[in-house]
């Protein structure tokens, strides 16, 4: 593992798990009382992801990958998008029970974090090659 | 309302899904090519 995957599975994924982290901590502790997993902690974490993604993307200047990039981008795009979707739909949930199914949300936005993660990684797989190569 | 909402995030998983594979197999074919070119030049030298 290169030197930039470390930073990015530091500073973004385990920050941007603390929100799941925290409530299933306060889950067992108060014995039941949270609910173990909520559509907007994983709603958070995919964000956070992208939006690392991007960045990374804007200081990442090959001329060969520019389509590469200009893809990436674009996917990222497309996702926090999708992830705003899925938080209003949250919230109507809340406010509308009978508009939107929120386990259903819930279970999205559960898998979607995941995918998130896979996309952030093969960003940073293919950033930490070039950088390595590069002297 | 639940319908729509699973069919376009099968869509869009799958978008990333496929963008996901196609960004490991073009990175890695990318430096296998890069690796074996810079074996040839060593050769050469």
């Amino acid at each position: 593992m290169s030197d930039k995957q470390i930073k990015w599975l530091v500073y973004t994924v385990i920050i941007g798990l603390i929100p799941i982290f925290l409530r299933l901590i306060l889950h067992f502790v108060t014995s039941g009382g949270i609910k173990l997993f909520s559509a907007s902690d994983f709603i958070a974490f995919g964000l956070i992801l992208h939006i690392s993604n991007i960045n990374e993307l804007e200081h990442y200047s090959k001329a060969k990958d520019k389509s590469w990039k200009t893809i990436q981008n674009g996917l990222s795009i497309i996702f926090i998008v999708f992830y705003g979707l899925l938080f209003t739909l949250t919230l109507l949930s809340e406010a509308k029970p009978k508009f939107i199914d929120y386990d259903i949300v819930r279970i999205i936005s559960m898998v979607f974090s995941a995918i998130s993660f896979l996309i952030s990684f093969t960003i940073y797989h293919r950033i930490s090659k070039v950088t390595r190569r590069t002297p | 309302m639940t319908t729509v909402l699973i069919i376009l995030s099968i869509l869009i998983a799958l978008l990333g899904i496929s963008v996901s594979i196609w960004s490991l197999i073009d990175t890695r074919k990318k430096y296998y090519d890069e690796f074996i070119q810079n074996r040839k030049d060593r050769a050469n030298d």
